[in-house]
């Protein structure tokens, strides 16, 4: 079973526990919220155990104990966000997405004229959307990836039927980002 | 060691929609991630956490009226619904907030780092600066705009707020915006010259009450004078002003905000009752702030929540005994709570809604032109945290303060759904917190809930609110009912076509 | 003289890099690459060099590096989505 320690000192915290419980985004965000209060150090305390570091600025003022409660507390924290942020990330992008473009709107022409488009890169097409289907899955001559990708075996006649590879259907937040630029 | 059996893992019915459930007089509170609630008894509950459901039981027919229930939910209906609710999302901020001067002539014991004494000039907005603020605040996607002029104390830099309110006016024309001014102001340097110019444009005016004379007086000191006797002097005679020109009384008079100190918490019936008194229709019962000043001087007047919640039920029943006696009064917290829970709308109250207003929904702009995404992130700036600045007037663009990145940080953190604490509480449908002050009381802007005071104050306003619902007294819930109703002040609209 | 250990497990080495550069004006660094992490030996110039406490440089510096330690992991994890991409595009050029 795996245990968190706290040493305590003046003005200073160590708490070491074991890191399986905790993703390193957590163990950052959690040891990051103190970085105005004190001086913060991350160590390894063997194997698959995290020692954090606390040492108060100001050590006269400084409640160790508290630190070290809110350390724990922040910890679990930053570990449940992150779960839930990773089972909500549609739902998340969603409303921002929404927030965000309806706040912002639409561009205004002078922001569409400084946009970085010229003749070098206005006719990027990185989708292939201009490209004819023939010209992106052409019998002869087309790449192995191109092959594979066209899902059957290729044929030496145009009756050979070719499964084009799946494409992305843009999502309801991709829409609203969409409107949002 | 002594180990407690846990008992058998809960199954809910199958066809129950996913539900949060909280404690509330003695029975079980659902709401469903929509906003429905209802009330269980905690043998029903019980059942439910055993996946038990009657069909043909009284619960059934009610799970099912009230969007419980997969199998009986009009999901187009839930879907509009929701829509409806969170249509603030399709527009950017309606409240501009203009800090006109950080120059004040009283001293208010929970002062937040925005003022100035009376020689400090060099804290006044310029016309310059004030005009950008007015260009970026009309380029706001909400079609309806409210300038509100802030301080120090605006009444000082009333050239500012003159020709702000002439320059709005003017430029509306080319935008068209439903545009709307207030002030907050302490009042104690009102003239007859400026009421008429305000009362004239339409400018609606906030001041601060903190309670009886003896409590605001010494808590708001006015050098020379009495800050309580200028402020009632001049909410009678501002609600004549609005006689004389026609408008209705119980809609159209000085709003007036509470700050409750820790010596504001033995006097909730007194507090209420100067209100009353003072003709005030609204009141606005706010728990002190972490930010600015008052952080110096914290141990004058801070307190427990708990302290804060006991003065809020006692204020509040003392408002629903004045509502029983026939006054029409309500206290702005309730109301706001009440919207969504039984009218399941949204006011856009912007420090009580999923995701915050913080840059979205209302921005502040200092005297220097400096952008924030509140005022509270501009009272952070003014103790040398800068973590709220999202630009300058001077050279900002309207898109670009939205795009901003602290603005993205702000509406992700705020978003209550997707929360540890907040995705499992029952009140998740109806609340919020300002991520500013997670950040100032925590140290992160996601904030950690059952350490937040905000947190604890909105739980507390909304277990009372629930245990009311829970007692059905009929006159009580139709009180709590009217509360909801809004009633627009429309004449303090500019409507784009009279711009 | 003052010795810190930065296991490379939890900082970045670009980071640590970059937080020598910025405190480089208030003191004498070294730094040392060893099996499983860094060393940064950092010796205090007098003040009247334009240095500072060794002590807090080191306390500063290795705040400094557990910051970029951070914004390099989150720059290298893929971004939350379009949302961020929708809002990204021109904040910073528009930002005052």
């Amino acid at each position: 079973m795996s245990d968190m320690q706290t040493v305590l000192g003046e003005g200073t915290v160590q708490i070491e526990f074991d890191e399986s419980f905790y993703p390193k985004d957590a163990i950052y965000g959690a040891a990051y919220v103190f970085i105005d209060r004190c001086y913060v150090h991350l160590d390894r305390a063997g194997d698959k155990r995290v020692r954090v570091t606390l040492r108060a600025k100001n050590a006269s003022t400084a409640d160790s104990k508290s630190f070290a409660g809110e350390l724990e507390n922040e910890l679990l924290g930053q570990a449940w966000r992150l779960s839930i942020a990773s089972e909500n990330r549609q739902l998340i992008e969603s409303i921002t997405a929404r927030a965000l473009g309806g706040a912002a709107g639409p561009p205004g022409l002078d922001e569409l004229l400084a946009m970085d488009i010229d003749e070098a890169t206005a006719f990027d097409d990185p989708l292939g959307i201009a490209m004819s289907w023939e010209e992106k899955y052409k019998k002869k001559g087309g790449s192995s990836e191109e092959t594979r990708a066209a899902g059957s075996t290729l044929g030496d006649d145009d009756e050979t039927t070719r499964v084009p590879p799946v494409v992305p259907v843009a999502s309801p937040a991709t829409d609203e980002t969409e409107k949002a630029t | 060691m002594t180990f407690v059996t846990l008992g058998q893992k809960p199954v809910a019915p199958p066809d129950l929609v996913p539900v949060r459930f909280r404690d509330v007089a003695g029975d079980v509170l659902l709401t469903n991630p929509w906003g429905d609630w209802t009330f269980v008894s905690k043998t029903e509950f019980a059942d439910l956490t055993r996946g038990k459901l009657d069909t043909a039981s009284e619960l059934y027919t009610r799970l099912g009226d009230k969007n419980f229930l997969r199998s009986k939910i009009d999901a187009d209906k839930v879907a509009a619904e929701l829509r409806h609710k969170k249509r603030f999302l399709d527009y950017g901020p309606n409240l501009h907030m203009l800090i006109v001067t950080l120059r004040c002539n009283e001293t208010c014991v929970y002062c937040h780092a925005s003022r100035a004494d009376m020689d400090a000039v060099h804290t006044d907005m310029t016309p310059e600066i004030a005009e950008k603020c007015v260009d970026l605040a009309l380029q706001s996607t909400s079609p309806a705009i409210t300038i509100e002029f802030q301080g120090g104390e605006p009444l000082v830099a009333f050239d500012i707020v003159k020709h702000v309110v002439q320059y709005a006016l003017q430029r509306n024309r080319a935008y068209g915006k439903e545009l709307g001014f207030t002030m907050v102001s302490n009042l104690s340097l009102m003239d007859e010259e400026k009421l008429k110019f305000l009362v004239g444009h339409k400018v609606q005016i906030c001041t601060s009450i903190d309670g009886p004379i003896e409590l605001h007086t010494k808590q708001r000191v006015l050098v020379g004078g009495s800050s309580y006797l200028q402020a009632v002097r001049w909410i009678e005679k501002i609600n004549k002003a609005y006689i004389d020109i026609g408008l209705d009384p119980t809609l159209y008079h000085v709003e007036a905000l509470l700050t409750t100190t820790r010596d504001a918490l033995g006097k909730p019936r007194e507090i209420v009752d100067t209100y009353i008194n003072l003709g005030c229709r609204a009141i606005f019962l706010r728990p002190v702030d972490p930010f600015g000043f008052a952080e110096k001087t914290r141990a004058k007047i801070e307190y427990d929540r708990a302290a804060y919640r006991d003065f809020y039920r006692t204020a509040v029943e003392h408002i629903l005994d004045y509502n029983r006696r026939g006054e029409q009064v309500l206290e702005r917290y309730a109301a706001i709570f009440l919207t969504k829970i039984l009218q399941g709308d949204d006011p856009n109250f912007l420090d009580i809604r999923s995701p915050s207003g913080s840059g979205v929904g209302a921005l502040a702009y200092n005297y220097d032109g400096k952008i924030f995404t509140s005022d509270e992130g501009r009272m952070m700036h003014e103790t040398g945290d800068d973590s709220f600045v999202i630009g300058d007037a001077r050279t900002a663009t309207y898109r670009g303060l939205m795009k901003h990145e602290t603005v993205r940080a702000l509406v992700m953190a705020s978003i209550r759904e997707v929360q540890p604490d907040c995705v499992s509480c029952t009140y998740a449908p109806y609340c919020g917190v300002q991520p500013e002050h997670s950040h100032r009381t925590q140290g992160t802007i996601f904030g950690r809930m059952r350490e937040s005071t905000l947190c604890s104050v909105h739980k507390g306003i909304q277990d009372y609110l629930f245990e009311k619902l829970r007692e059905d007294d009929p006159k009580t819930v139709e009180i709590l009912r009217r509360w909801t109703t809004v009633r627009e002040r429309t004449h303090f609209v500019h409507a784009s076509a009279a711009s | 003289m003052i010795e810190l250990r930065f296991h490379e497990e939890l900082y970045d080495g670009f980071a640590i890099d970059e937080a020598v550069k910025l405190y480089e004006p208030y003191a004498a660094f070294t730094l040392v690459r060893e099996p499983g992490g860094y060393i940064v030996k950092i010796e205090g110039r007098p003040e009247s060099e334009g240095g500072a406490d060794e002590a807090l440089v080191a306390a500063e510096l290795a705040n400094y590096a557990l910051g970029k330690t951070i914004e390099r992991s989150r720059a290298a994890t893929p971004a939350t989505g379009e949302a961020k991409a929708a809002a990204d595009d021109d904040a910073t050029k528009e930002a005052a």
